[in-house]
Formats: C-alpha cells, sequence, structure tokens
C-alpha cells in the first residue's frame, strides 16, 4: 500500500463546492419558498401555513402512500429475483454468452422511453389490467438487474477461502450458505433494496406509461400539479422530502458511528 | 447439454428464474416493438398486419434523421459537460478520506432522494424568467431584461447536467479508487511531473472506467424526454419526444416503435465498440 | 447429490413458480377493492374532493380519478386495449372518432332521468346526433388570453395576430396541440378550421414555422405561469382562461375578431367498461342541477344544464368568457374530422417541432 493520500487541491476543491451548489440551489430556493407568505416575494413574511396546508391534503398524502407501497413491492421482487440471479450466475459469470450478458445490462442501459413503452405494449397485448401491479412489475424489471450486479460484487469480494475452509471442517452446502455466504452478502442485498426503492420511488416517465386508472404515483401527481402552478404545496413537499432524506442519512451514519464505537471499546 | 463454454446441466435453477425474468419482462417487449416496428399502421392508430421495412425506411427521412443528429449532439455535449464537471468532482471525492470523503458522497446523492419532478420544478423555480436567479440579477441592477434561460436549449442543457452528473461522477469515482497509489509514486520518483503523471499514470487506467461511466449517461440522454418538454418549453422535439408523440398524438405505433427500435440498435452498436475498444486496451491492470 | 442440495434446489424451484405465479396472478387481477370503485378518466381540475364526497355519500360508490393531459393519450389507451376505466371525458372530435370506430357503449338513457336538464342543442349534438354515447359536460371556446397589466390590448380589437405577432414574444405562449395552432393560423388567413386545401395548410405551416421563433413555448396549460407573470400572452381555452382571470381579474380572455374553434367536453362510456351501472349513476349525477351549479361555480365552467343556468346569477351568466356572446358564437367552429390531411397536418407538426 502506498503512502496517505494528498489532500486534495483547492482548484479541484472550488469546483466540487461548485457542483453542491449547483445541485442545491434550485432545492433550496424551494425550501425557502415553503416558508414565505408570498412564494413570489422574498421580502414578504414567513409563515408555517403551507406545510400544514401539505400535511393536511389527501390529495397529496395518497398518491405518496401508493409510491411507497409500489416501491416496497417492486424492491422486494427486485431483490428476491436479482440475488437469485446472482447467486446462480456468479459461479459461472466468466463463461456467460455476450447475449445473455447484453440482456442483464439492458434495463439498465434501455433509455426509459424505450423501456416504458416496450412494457406498456407487452401488457396491454397481453391484456394485463394498468394499474397498480403493472407499475411494481416494470419498476421491478429494471432494478432486478441493479441488485444483481451489486449482489455479484459483494459475492466476488466474498473469500473463497471461507468456504473451502468450512468445508474442510465439514460443513454441508446448505450450511455453508446460510452461514457465510448469506450473512456477507447481506449488505448487498439491502443496499440493492434501498436502491430499488428509491429508483421506484423516484420513477416518472416508466411509471407515466404503465399506470392506468387510479394509480398515481407520487412523481406523477407533482407533475400534474405542476402544471396545474400550484406551487405553495409542491414547495412544501420538496422541504418535506429533503428533510426526510437528511434524517435517513443522519440516522444510517450515526448507526456506523455508534457500531464502530461500540467495537472499540 | 453444452451452449458455448457452459454446462447447461451447471445452470442453478436461481440463474433461470433471474434470466426468465429478464426474458419475460425486458427481452419479450422488446420483441413487440421490434414486431410492431415492422408492420403498416391502419386507420386511426389501428395495425394492419402487413410486413413491411417502411417505418424503417421513414426514420431516415430528412426531418427524423435531423432530429436524431440534434439528439446525439445533446447528449454528447451534456455528457462532456458532465465530464467536465464530473471529473474534479470524482477526483476531490477520491482524495478525500474519512468522514470528508462519506460527507461528500452523502452530499452529493441527497437531491436524488427528492424526486425527479420535484428536482424539476426546482430548476424551473430558480431559472425562470420570473425565478430566483433574473430576479436576483435585476435587482443587483445587473441586467434590465430577464436572460432567456428556462424554454431554451440552454434550459435543457442544464436540466440534464443537473440529473445525470451524480451517475457519471460514481463510476469515475470508482476507477480512480481503484488507481494504485504506487504507480503514481514510482512515476514521480523518476522524474515526472504532475501533468505527466496524470496523462501517462491516471489517464490510462481509468478510461475504461470513465468510457462506460460515459456511456450510461450518454445512452439514456438519447432517449430524455421530460427535461426537454419541461424545461424546453416543448419547442425541440428530440428523439424521445418524436418517440412518444408517435404512440401518443400521431396514433402511429409502428413508425414510433421503429425509432424505438433504431434507437435500441444504435445502443447496441455502441455498447458493442466500447467493448471491443476496452478488450484491446489491457494495460496496467492490478495483478 | 445428498438431500440436502436436493432441498435447496426444491426450495428454489418453489421461489420461482411462486415469484412468477404471484405475478401473473396480480397482473390478471388488478387492485380490487371490496366496494365498487368507480374510475374516471377526466381533465385535471374539474372535479373536487366534495363533490365526489357528496357522489359516494349518495350511492356508496367510490370514484377514483385518473388525470388526462390530451385527448390523444386518451385514445391510445384504449385502443390499445386499455380496460379500467369507466367513464372518459372525450372532446367533441375525439368523439367522432370514438364512434367512428365503436369504442363506446350507448347510452342507457333510462339510467340518466336528469337528461333531460340539458339544454335541448346539447341533447343532440353534431358530433353524437341524438345524444347516443355522450353527454356534455361543460364548453367552451379557444382565444387568446391577455395580461392587460403588461400587455396593451389593440385599440381595433384583437385578432390573432395578437398572438401569431405578440407584441411581448418572451411571454407568448400557444398551444402545443396541432390542431389548434393549425387553426389559429388558418383562420387568421380568413380559411376555415378544417380546410383541407394543401395550399392554405402550406402557407399555415411556414407561418408556424416562424412562429416558434416569437414565442417562449409551447403549453396547454398556461393558467400557472399567467398567473406568475412568466406569460403575458397565452394562446388558451376559455375554462382555463376563466380560472385566471378570477385569481387576477387584470387578466382578460378575448375571442380573436375572425373567430375560431369551440369544443364541449362531455362524458362517455368505454364499451368495455367494467361499471356501467355506476358509471351511469355519476352521469346522471353530474346531470342534477344543484349540482351541476356547484361545479360550475367554484370551477368557473359553462354549463349545458338548462336548470343549472337558470339558477345562476345574471353576472354569471353575463360572463362573456364562460358564456360568449352569441355574436362571437357565430364566428366559432367545431373542429372536425379532416380525413387523410390529419397525416399531412401531423407530419408537418412534427417537422414544425423539431
Amino acid at each position: 500500500m502506498g503512502k496517505a493520500l494528498k489532500k486534495p487541491n483547492r482548484f479541484v476543491t472550488a469546483i466540487f463546492i461548485l457542483a453542491i451548489v449547483y445541485l442545491y440551489v434550485p432545492l433550496g430556493y424551494l425550501v425557502i419558498q415553503t416558508f414565505l407568505k408570498d412564494p413570489n416575494d422574498i421580502g414578504g413574511g414567513c409563515t408555517l401555513a403551507w406545510i400544514l396546508q401539505l400535511l393536511q391534503n389527501p390529495d397529496l398524502l395518497a398518491p405518496l402512500w401508493t409510491s411507497i407501497e409500489i416501491g416496497v413491492l417492486s424492491a422486494t421482487l427486485a431483490v428476491l429475483v436479482g440475488t437469485l440471479g446472482a447467486v446462480g450466475l456468479t459461479p459461472i459469470a466468466a463463461k456467460l454468452p455476450v447475449p445473455v450478458q447484453t440482456l442483464i445490462l439492458l434495463p439498465i442501459l434501455l433509455p426509459e422511453v424505450i423501456t416504458g413503452l416496450s412494457l406498456l405494449l407487452f401488457f396491454l397485448l397481453l391484456r394485463f389490467e394498468l394499474g397498480f401491479f403493472t407499475v411494481a412489475i416494470a419498476h421491478a424489471s429494471f432494478s432486478a438487474s441493479f441488485v444483481y450486479f451489486i449482489v455479484t460484487e459483494q459475492l466476488r469480494k466474498l473469500d473463497p477461502n471461507l468456504s473451502e475452509a468450512a468445508q474442510d471442517l465439514g460443513a454441508r452446502p446448505d450450511q455453508i450458505f446460510w452461514k457465510i455466504t448469506v450473512p456477507n452478502v447481506l449488505p448487498g442485498i439491502l443496499g440493492g433494496w434501498m436502491l430499488a426503492f428509491t429508483l421506484s420511488f423516484d420513477d416518472f416517465l416508466i411509471s407515466f406509461f404503465t399506470s392506468g386508472a387510479g394509480v398515481t404515483t407520487l412523481p406523477l401527481k407533482i407533475y400534474s400539479l405542476m402544471r396545474l402552478g400550484i406551487s405553495p404545496e409542491l414547495n412544501g413537499l420538496s422541504f418535506l422530502m429533503i428533510l426526510l432524506s437528511v434524517c435517513l442519512v443522519i440516522a444510517l451514519l450515526l448507526r456506523r458511528e455508534s457500531r464502530e464505537w461500540v467495537l472499540k471499546r | 447439454m453444452k451452449l458455448g463454454a457452459i454446462d447447461l446441466g451447471d445452470v442453478k435453477p436461481s440463474a433461470w428464474t433471474f434470466l426468465t425474468w429478464l426474458g419475460l419482462f425486458t427481452l419479450l417487449p422488446f420483441c413487440i416493438i421490434l414486431t410492431m416496428s415492422l408492420v403498416q399502421r391502419g386507420e386511426y392508430g389501428t395495425l394492419t398486419w402487413v410486413p413491411t421495412l417502411e417505418n424503417y425506411a421513414r426514420c431516415f427521412q430528412w426531418i427524423y434523421a435531423k432530429v436524431l443528429g440534434k439528439t446525439l449532439f445533446l447528449a454528447f455535449v451534456a455528457t462532456m459537460s458532465c465530464l467536465v464537471f464530473g471529473f474534479p468532482v470524482a477526483y476531490f471525492l477520491a482524495r478525500s478520506t474519512g468522514w470528508r470523503r462519506n460527507l461528500g458522497l452523502v452530499l452529493l446523492f441527497i437531491p436524488f432522494w427528492t424526486n425527479f419532478v420535484l428536482r424539476m420544478y426546482g430548476i424551473i423555480s430558480l431559472y425562470g424568467n420570473n425565478g430566483l436567479l433574473n430576479q436576483s440579477l435585476m435587482a443587483m441592477g445587473l441586467i434590465s431584461q430577464p436572460l432567456p434561460i428556462l424554454y431554451t436549449r440552454l434550459g435543457v442543457y442544464l436540466g440534464l447536467v443537473y440529473n445525470y452528473l451524480p451517475f457519471l461522477v460514481v463510476p469515475i469515482f470508482s476507477a480512480l479508487e481503484k488507481l494504485d497509489e504506487s504507480w503514481r509514486e514510482a512515476a514521480q520518483d523518476l522524474g515526472a511531473n504532475r501533468v505527466q503523471v496524470f496523462w501517462r499514470v491516471v489517464v490510462p487506467n481509468i478510461q475504461q472506467g470513465v468510457a462506460v461511466g460515459a456511456l450510461f449517461v450518454f445512452i439514456p440522454m438519447l432517449g430524455e424526454y421530460v427535461i426537454p418538454d419541461l424545461l424546453g418549453g416543448a419547442k425541440e422535439a428530440f428523439l424521445g419526444n418524436v418517440m412518444v408523440s408517435q404512440f401518443f398524438v400521431m396514433q402511429d405505433w409502428p413508425f414510433g416503435s421503429a425509432l424505438a427500435g433504431l434507437l435500441a440498435m444504435l445502443l447496441l452498436f455502441t455498447l458493442w465498440i466500447q467493448t471491443r475498444w476496452g478488450q484491446s486496451d489491457r494495460r496496467f491492470t492490478r495483478g | 447429490m445428498g438431500p440436502q442440495t436436493l432441498i435447496r434446489k426444491f426450495g428454489v424451484v418453489l421461489a420461482f413458480v411462486v415469484i412468477f405465479g404471484g405475478v401473473f396472478t396480480l397482473l390478471r387481477s388488478g387492485k380490487k377493492s371490496s366496494t365498487p370503485t368507480l374510475r374516471v378518466y377526466t381533465w385535471s381540475n374539474y372535479f373536487s374532493d366534495d363533490i365526489l364526497k357528496k357522489f359516494t355519500e349518495r350511492t356508496g360508490v367510490k370514484v377514483e380519478l385518473s388525470y388526462l393531459s390530451s385527448n390523444e393519450e386518451m385514445f391510445a389507451k384504449l385502443r390499445a386495449g386499455a380496460t379500467g376505466f369507466d367513464v372518459i371525458q372525450p372532446s367533441d372530435y375525439m368523439m367522432r372518432q370514438l364512434i367512428r370506430l365503436q369504442m363506446l357503449q350507448a347510452l342507457d338513457k333510462s339510467q340518466l332521468p336528469n337528461i333531460s336538464q340539458l339544454e335541448a342543442t346539447y341533447q343532440n349534438p353534431p358530433y353524437d346526433p341524438g345524444g347516443k354515447f355522450s353527454v356534455p359536460f361543460t364548453y367552451g371556446t379557444t382565444g387568446i388570453a391577455v395580461n392587460t397589466e403588461k400587455v396593451k390590448v389593440p385599440a381595433g380589437g384583437v385578432g390573432w395576430n395578437l398572438l401569431l405577432k405578440s407584441p411581448d414574444p418572451s411571454h407568448t405562449s400557444i398551444l402545443d396541440d396541432m390542431r389548434e395552432v393549425f387553426g389559429a393560423v388558418l383562420k387568421a388567413d380568413g380559411h376555415s378550421l378544417n380546410t383541407t386545401d394543401v395550399k392554405a395548410l402550406e402557407k399555415a405551416r411556414v407561418q408556424i414555422a416562424q412562429l416558434k421563433n416569437n414565442i417562449l413555448m409551447f403549453n396547454s396549460e398556461p393558467k400557472a405561469l399567467l398567473l406568475k407573470g412568466e406569460l403575458n400572452v397565452a394562446h388558451i381555452f376559455s375554462c382555463d382562461a376563466a380560472q385566471a382571470m378570477a385569481m387576477n381579474p387584470k387578466i382578460k380572455y378575448f375571442i380573436p375578431k375572425e373567430g375560431g374553434a369551440m369544443w364541449t367536453d362531455n362524458f362517455a362510456i368505454p364499451v368495455k367498461a367494467a361499471h356501467p351501472k355506476e358509471a351511469h349513476q355519476f352521469i346522471n349525477f353530474v346531470l342534477d342541477p344543484e349540482i351541476a351549479l356547484e361545479i360550475v361555480r367554484e370551477k368557473k365552467l359553462a354549463t349545458p344544464n338548462l336548470a343549472a343556468k337558470e339558477k345562476l346569477s345574471p353576472e354569471e351568466r353575463g360572463d362573456k368568457t364562460v358564456y360568449p356572446d352569441p355574436k362571437d358564437l357565430m364566428k366559432m367552429q367545431y373542429l372536425e374530422d379532416i380525413g387523410d390531411s390529419l397525416q399531412t397536418v401531423s407530419r408537418m407538426w412534427t417537422e414544425l417541432k423539431s
């Protein structure tokens, strides 16, 4: 291993900060607008009214719930299928013919328009009712490959010596599987689940194509609201979502910190 | 039974599950689109099951070739912009350690846990004619008329870079991370200056990673529909917009499918080129 | 191959079967609830929650709304076989197409006692003789909304040139609608909205190509941006204009002197609707004069419901945006089927947008 890394120089740091600013200003502006009495007028006073209105608005809470439900369902499906694939294909991954490798990559690479349109046609031609489950399946269809890659990476990092050693000590294949493979792959599986959930929750275009009567996900609702220009509640929504993700991140970091703290004792 | 280098008996059921899933929900729908691209359109958007290549022929008409050209250019410039900004960002993250790096990564991704549409809404609020940017610049007296950013191609670029930057940063960051520090030091010990170290040691080794990252950003951009629609004022139709309008406005599903098919083939071709180029370029891989 | 391996393989195959079996059952069934749910595919901003709640109270049927952004999108999904919609809201020209392609159920007038409340003309509209398949919900015109605080209205009256040669191009928008935009240009030139004259269409195309460089955007729902001040001159549907005007009296709606398009949004029931009985109940509910009155008051819509109209105040009935002056109405036309020219116009539109 080499010596310690040099700290990044000022130029690079500057660009990084610039990038972060670029990413955060639009969102920050929305958050500030949440608390303004008149969203268009920065000079005007502050208010919590918009947030309160938002929390009581069933019109926005219902799609939020739908998005969460779909996210959970599709993430779980994706993880099931993707993990099975990773477990099954890793031993022969190097020998996989190119068409198969491409097939696995396809859901990730294909532009969403094509995935969305093709799934729409698929569902319609087979007379599947467009709705809740079509959206969930559509989301799972592209998430599964992501999970596959994440879990495959984890499996690859898994030290083969461990399972060999276990075998030498007399462990049966399923014991090896449950006591060695799974615990080591679990972080990857969880990470994959979170990624799949995020992708589903965030998805707009594919939901747009595959949703049917009565199924409105949060992004779809926001899109239709945007066209009507009901801004204050959307501002409030952005604030809540940023708050939520920041809390989530803090929670995750705290958990890691506390574990390390425990380990150090 | 053997298929290439693989003995099919070795393929476990778990693998078959995954492959069947892919076959059913990725391959089959794709084949449906391909089939549809090969039939003729009937009245009012019905299908006559008459095989034809005319849909593909239409793709090469001047107006559609123009759209494709425009889209390729748009995606190329946007990808390059992401690269120009993304590289320093990835570099920063790769060279940071511990809490700084984690914080950086987290900061980069928090906006993505809000919603795609909300992010677009934020951009519209910021860059619109009456948005924060213009209002501030006018209040400061720097400009007298609002700058037309939104609803122009510039707006589309801003939106694209905003959305795709983190996705380019991650592969570059990965590649930089894997770079062995000792090679740099070796080069420096041998008398190379910083610039030479960069071009002769860093770049060749991360080329592969950067190219893959760029591809993962370039290809989805080709099919972008929402960003040109929302941020471009729907004034310019790119490939994604034209494709969707074939389905929802023009009632010409076969032609829309042909456009989709063409895009997919373009994609596969690009992938193929990238793998060939990658294979012929095996230097300094960690042994 | 020991027993443990066998069990493992079996477990995996079981998972396989469960996943796919489950997936297919779910896809087939859709999400069903115990009480019948009516699925209405409508334009955004027509029905408020209160109205829907009233319906549920009266009939016990829940309503789920899905939002349309265009007639063509609705048509495409229906055409491809999307079931699941019980009530749809096509505009007049789309009605013609749907009827011609036999995609709608004939309405059972016995389940619609309130239909007698409609004005006579609306019981027998030109696009659906005898009103066999549709019940009009609201009607209006397409014109120009102007923020009179920012843009001065020309002294000689408003013509399409206010839009086509706008004095404020960076705050001007036109509808993202092929027929409407071509219609505006054709009317400005003195042609009919539905002309199939190739020369006229070609001239219109050239004009629109130039127009594209003198507007801010294409937008079919400019209300929000008008209110925000991002737009001062907008090609707009009268119902959206009326709602904008209610929020900002400085915004005024004009029907250009050359005339333009008028439209009607209707209720219809697709052939394969799952809940036709409840669909009829819903339509009948909206035809109830009390309900119609409430809806139009809240959303500033024009109502074809005679009984409801009579209950309006003179002010409301005199609102020219919502209820156009008969003089103006004479100049308006319905968008009609232009047959094969539609393909020509479509290709021109694609070219224009590229």
